[in-house]
């Protein structure tokens, strides 16, 4: 990472890269969301899987897996030397998914990892620290952005320096109406605010949006009703976490022996191949 | 009417993740007034007639200088232990507050971008002595404070104050090419040619209106914005806390203020600025609301 960009993810636990997709790169990956949005459930490849009852946005299971296109964005050059860096050069891709949301999803309310901790009242598997002048993290996530998100569409919004809050955020604070009264999401709600101290990204196609799962998150009301919200989130951890990769084996024989390395759970002590390269190039 | 018991959880939460509350229309009517008067009085008295131990400057590079303005008038000294912002010192504090100055300051049209900036130089998790944050105990403590009492509006696009939220709790140095690269020179210090009102990523341009009260950590990194408009001010009483034992801003002496001035204050501020040992409990700390006599 450059230290400007380690100076703002620890101070917000977000990283907005720009145009990291351009030209035949992002077309490719375009072209590849669009032929999975377009293929009939029946005639997925094993292991594939779309969830269009999921309620904040419909949901095309492995994507990275469903093309090359996608599975080379798990290591992409601008991206990997921040994977390596956070996971402290252990990484270990744990989901890659597809979303899209689209007009008259829920809003999805504010939630995070970090805030499990308060709930459960026990520190759980998840870490943030700085040790020797870098950033550790252990629980990450990237979306790739494939299409455009204009001001006032909605999508992604975050509470920048919650991943370090010291004290649980209450269902009243920023979205009081967005849960119910037990303590669920209300799907019944809509909102396009953005309240003091929260922050609604508007990424162009080809961005990268980083976030800690440390950081509170949701995501607004989805406005436009011509255009969807499109991304790929690539999610990783570190290798020694597991205890087994979440992949179906209809995925797995499709990727890459790059990519199955980087979804191999290993000890700690391991050293995965992948991670003493400066970039990787699927073979 | 309730007692108000420290701060609330809600405003506990914000403040520790942003180093900042704004808090709206803490100061209305005949407070808000009062207050108003008695600043645009002291901008109005020729320096040769400031009382003395008061003092106007006018050469300052970021904004005129009204200092020892809460001394001035006791409409300006009252705000010192305000009832919504008392319980917020008394908690950060820790329960023991000293105020360490009270200058009005007025930005105009012409005075400089002021350049971001900082109580500690580096993160202040690496200057603790400084830089003191700490969430012990369900509560904050935090030992540089400042308290910006606006009297007039601020809109957007104006300008005025930027700060960089959740700076305050930086592991890592800010250098100077991030966010404002040109508004310093080649040799690190203030570029006083710099002029702008862009708050790129990460910035927070903060507008209050006139009677909210904007309250940062001294820790937090901070600056002003060029100031647009030419026919109104920025204008601001800014109250300063520390705890009542130190001094970690290189004044030397602990003691702030003048003989002068200190005979214009009531008891209770004079009890208010008194330096004390850590062990000792101030008779205000102990009180959730505290009235001039």
């Amino acid at each position: 990472m450059t230290p400007e960009q380690r100076y703002f993810f620890d101070l917000t636990g977000y990283l907005h890269l720009e145009g990291v997709l351009q030209g035949e790169p992002l077309r490719a990956a375009q072209e590849a969301a669009q032929r999975y949005i377009d293929t009939p459930p029946e005639q997925l490849p094993e292991g594939f899987r779309i969830d269009l009852e999921r309620e904040h946005f419909n949901w095309y299971l492995y994507a990275f897996a469903f093309d090359k296109a996608l599975e080379r964005l798990a290591m992409h050059p601008e991206t990997w030397p921040i994977v390596l860096e956070l996971t402290g050069g252990k990484p270990r891709l744990g989901g890659g998914n597809m979303m899209v949301d689209t007009h008259g999803k829920p809003f999805h309310p504010l939630h995070s990892g970090h805030e499990i901790t308060f709930k459960q009242g026990q520190p759980g598997w998840r870490q943030t620290f700085v040790k020797n002048g870098k950033i550790h993290n252990n629980d990450l996530v990237f979306f790739f952005y494939l299409t455009d998100v204009l001001p006032g569409d909605g999508g992604l919004i975050v509470v920048p320096g919650s991943h370090k809050a010291n004290f649980p955020r209450e269902n009243s604070y920023f979205y009081p109406e967005s849960y119910s009264a037990d303590g669920g999401y209300n799907d019944d709600y809509f909102s396009t605010e953005v309240p003091e101290g929260v922050t609604n990204f508007t990424p162009s196609a080809g961005d990268v949006v980083i976030i800690s799962e440390h950081l509170t998150h949701g995501a607004l009301s989805w406005v436009p009703q011509d255009r969807d919200r499109r991304f790929l989130t690539l999610r990783y951890t570190v290798q020694h976490i597991g205890p087994t990769d979440p992949f179906p084996d209809g995925a797995k024989a499709r990727l890459a022996p790059e990519t199955l390395e980087l979804i191999a759970v290993r000890d700690f002590d391991d050293t995965k191949e992948i991670a003493t390269r400066p970039t990787v190039t699927l073979s | 009417m309730n007692e108000i018991r420290g701060m609330t959880p809600e405003q506990r939460y914000f403040f520790d993740l942003t180093g900042y509350l704004h808090l709206e229309g803490v100061l209305q009517g005949a407070q808000l007034a009062a207050a108003q008067e008695a600043a645009q009085r002291y901008i109005d008295t020729p320096p040769e007639d400031v009382p003395a131990g008061l003092e106007i400057n006018l050469e300052r590079e970021h904004f005129n200088w009204y200092i020892n303005a809460f001394a001035f008038d006791k409409a300006l000294e009252a705000l010192t232990l305000h009832p919504q912002t008392w319980p917020i010192v008394r908690e950060l504090t820790d329960d023991r507050p000293r105020l360490t100055s009270g200058n009005l300051m007025v930005d105009v049209h012409g005075k400089l971008f002021l350049g971001l900036h900082a109580g500690v130089s580096g993160p202040p998790p690496l200057n603790p002595e400084q830089g003191r944050y700490s969430t012990v105990g369900g509560k904050i403590q935090c030992n540089d404070l400042v308290f910006f009492f606006y009297l007039t509006d601020v809109h957007p696009g104006d300008g005025g104050l930027i700060i960089v939220p959740g700076s305050h709790k930086a592991n890592f140095p800010r250098e100077k090419d991030y966010f404002y690269p040109e508004s310093y020179s080649a040799d690190g210090v203030y570029n006083d040619d710099f002029f702008s009102t862009e708050v790129p990523e990460g910035m927070l341009n903060i507008t209050p209106r006139a009677g909210d009260v904007v309250m940062i950590s001294e820790l937090v990194t901070h600056g002003a914005l060029s100031w647009v408009p030419r026919d109104r001010d920025r204008r601001f009483l800014t109250l300063r806390y520390m705890q009542q034992h130190e001094s970690v801003r290189g004044r030397g002496d602990l003691r702030c203020f003048s003989a002068e001035v200190c005979a214009r204050l009531a008891p209770e501020t004079l009890e208010l600025i008194a330096v004390r040992d850590f062990n000792d409990t101030k008779e205000i700390a102990t009180r959730p609301t505290v009235t001039l006599s």
